[in-house]
């Protein structure tokens, strides 16, 4: 059998969830014995444009990433969007609040005029995703897992449950009971809820569940002292692509 | 073998002896006010206060994750079981959760023996801890018939003042207090005394259920309409914690997992929960249970009612975790109760 051509691509992001690609060490030694890697710029200098399968990372931004991905997209079989820029948007949406113009203005100062910008949004917003791989960044064994789906041809193991259930499961203290304020009642586990072990609220950076409660949620967050604004700028820091479901 | 007394300066020496021979896992504070089981290394302090932990020690039995076999496809498929066990006492384990122990021990044996569960049960051994006041204000043990305690353990200890009176249930348990502890006979006075401490407690422990438990499996059949899921849908997150803190809750999903060579593997168990919006999906992708109201509806049901039914016996044990852990303030005996009053067929 004839190894699958692998690709990986950055769009609008740190690049951080291709790192945690790399950092699977003994078993990407592994995991090259059943695909072969032809472009991934953070880890090797040859590039090819024929592949099967696309990792994309990061949001698109610009015009001009469009038509790039839209390229991607027609050459690839298979598309993963890889981490929260690519999935949800992520903190690149939080610039969708303001004006184009002002965030150039911001951002470039007196250059601002020599760059061209869109509202961020996910990849899926301009093509079809197959697979989507959550989280900012990327848990490493989540990217095996849905790797090894694909190879199988089955469907990956992704929960459609919140971030409480692997934080008890882990026997942690919930934070609310700590008095502090935490997005894992609404957001996608996966991450074993790696936060609020270390004693940090999740900030929801996989993305809500398919069927959050968000009202209850959010009257939540205001028992724990959050005001409106506040609370919706919990859900803001990465769903602001999904804005309309908690406003 | 009769009654004795464990003087409580020599528990440290009796649990260290103890390693020589099991591993032993007792409570530990995790954080301010927050307990845990977890494996001791020093008996410093007999803890006596201690709440119910997070996590119910059935998690000794029937973990979180547990790999159920190991399979391999080259040369030729080749199918192993897979049946992590080994000898471990559980020290300080509180009625409600011996009554949970022993639900489990019911429900892991009940079609045909969960050899995963059952081979490490054969390897526990249980020392109780009994109560004598109520521990929080969520526990409801006396309300479902939990409070009292007289199978499922080897030893169970009461505190006494300096000493432990500790009665031994099975030969393994007098076995392992011949071998590992100090101990004297309990005398006349100490028995008095621990009948008194005993008789004690009873009036300290409300009922706070509004019905004799044995009515609630009627009550909750008619239910079913009960605005009460209404207002649940409407308050419950769908996270899953009651389900996970439950002694009683044993749903597990069973997934397979292949190694990176792609030609082994394992096939896993891993704890689910029936308040998750994807318990009750099947291959069609129907959700034969798709709002948190009727999960939560459900939930209650299995505790109260379908297993009820079946066991003759409350799967609720009373420990309160559920309505502790519930991030909206879901409270079980509030349910109950409400369910109780608005479902109220006539007491036999």
């Amino acid at each position: 059998m004839t190894k699958p051509r692998v690709a990986f691509f950055s769009f609008t992001s740190c690049e951080g969830c291709q790192l945690v690609v790399l950092t699977i060490e003994e078993q990407l030694l592994e995991l090259v014995n059943l695909i072969d890697i032809v472009s991934f710029r953070e880890a090797m200098s040859e590039k090819s444009e024929e592949y099967d399968i696309a990792f994309v990372e990061g949001s698109i931004t610009r015009t001009s990433e469009i038509e790039r991905i839209k390229k991607i997209r027609e050459t690839a079989k298979v598309i993963i969007a890889l981490g929260a820029c690519a999935t949800i948007g992520g903190v690149n949406c939080l610039k969708n609040q303001f004006e184009m113009d002002k965030v150039k203005d911001i951002v470039y100062g007196k250059m601002a005029g020599n760059y061209e910008t869109i509202p961020a949004r996910p990849i899926e917003a301009v093509i079809k995703v197959d697979y989507w791989i959550q989280g900012c960044p990327i848990d490493k064994d989540e990217f095996i897992e849905v790797t090894k789906a694909i190879l199988l041809g089955k469907k990956p193991r992704i929960p459609d449950y919140p971030v409480c259930v692997e934080c008890q499961m882990r026997e942690n203290v919930c934070l609310f009971e700590k008095g502090m304020v935490c997005m894992g009642p609404v957001t996608r586990a996966g991450c074993k809820a790696i936060c609020p072990t270390y004693n940090d609220g999740c900030v929801g950076c996989r993305g809500l569940i398919d069927d959050p409660n968000l009202s209850s949620h959010k009257n939540l967050l205001s028992e724990h002292g959050l005001t409106v604004d506040e609370a919706i700028s919990q859900y803001m820091l990465f769903g602001g692509n999904s804005k309309e479901k908690y406003e | 073998m009769n009654d004795i007394l464990i003087c409580k300066k020599d528990i440290g020496t009796f649990c260290s002896n103890l390693k020589e021979q099991f591993t032993v896992y007792g409570v530990k504070q995790k954080e301010e006010g927050f307990y845990v089981f977890d494996e001791i290394d020093e008996f410093s302090d007999p803890l006596k206060d201690y709440i119910p932990t997070i996590l119910p020690p059935k998690k000794y039995l029937f973990p979180q994750q547990e790999t159920l076999l190991r399979f391999d496809t080259q040369p030729l498929p080749d199918v192993k079981p897979v049946i992590e066990s080994r000898k471990q006492v559980l020290f300080g384990v509180r009625p409600c959760d011996i009554h949970g122990i022993s639900l489990l021990d019911k429900i892991f044996t009940a079609d045909h023996d969960d050899k995963n569960y059952t081979r490490k049960r054969e390897e526990t051994v249980i020392i109780g801890m009994d109560c004598l006041e109520p521990c929080y204000e969520h526990a409801l043990c006396a309300s479902v018939g939990c409070l009292n305690v007289d199978d499922g353990y080897d030893i169970m200890m009461t505190d006494i003042g300096d000493y432990f009176y500790t009665s031994i249930k099975t030969s393994q348990g007098e076995e392992i207090v011949r071998k590992y502890s100090k101990y004297t006979g309990a005398g006349e006075e100490d028995r008095k005394r621990f009948l008194r401490l005993r008789n004690d407690r009873e009036g300290k422990f409300e009922n706070k259920i509004k019905t004799d438990i044995s009515n609630l499996p009627l009550i909750f059949k008619n239910a079913d309409n009960d605005p009460v899921w209404d207002e649940l849908n409407d308050r419950c997150l769908g996270c899953g914690r009651c389900n996970i803190v439950c002694p009683t809750c044993y749903c597990f999903d069973v997934y397979d997992c292949m190694d990176l060579n792609m030609t082994s593997g394992e096939r896993c168990r891993e704890w689910d929960a029936c308040t998750l919006k994807d318990f009750a999906v099947v291959s069609t992708g129907e959700n034969f249970r798709s709002t948190r109201g009727q999960r939560l509806r459900h939930r209650f049901n299995r505790k109260f009612n379908y297993l009820m039914t079946r066991y003759n016996t409350s799967f609720c044990v009373g420990c309160g975790r559920c309505t502790r852990s519930c991030p909206v303030n879901i409270d079980v005996v509030e349910t109950v109760n409400a369910v109780i009053k608005n479902n109220k067929t006539d007491d036999k």
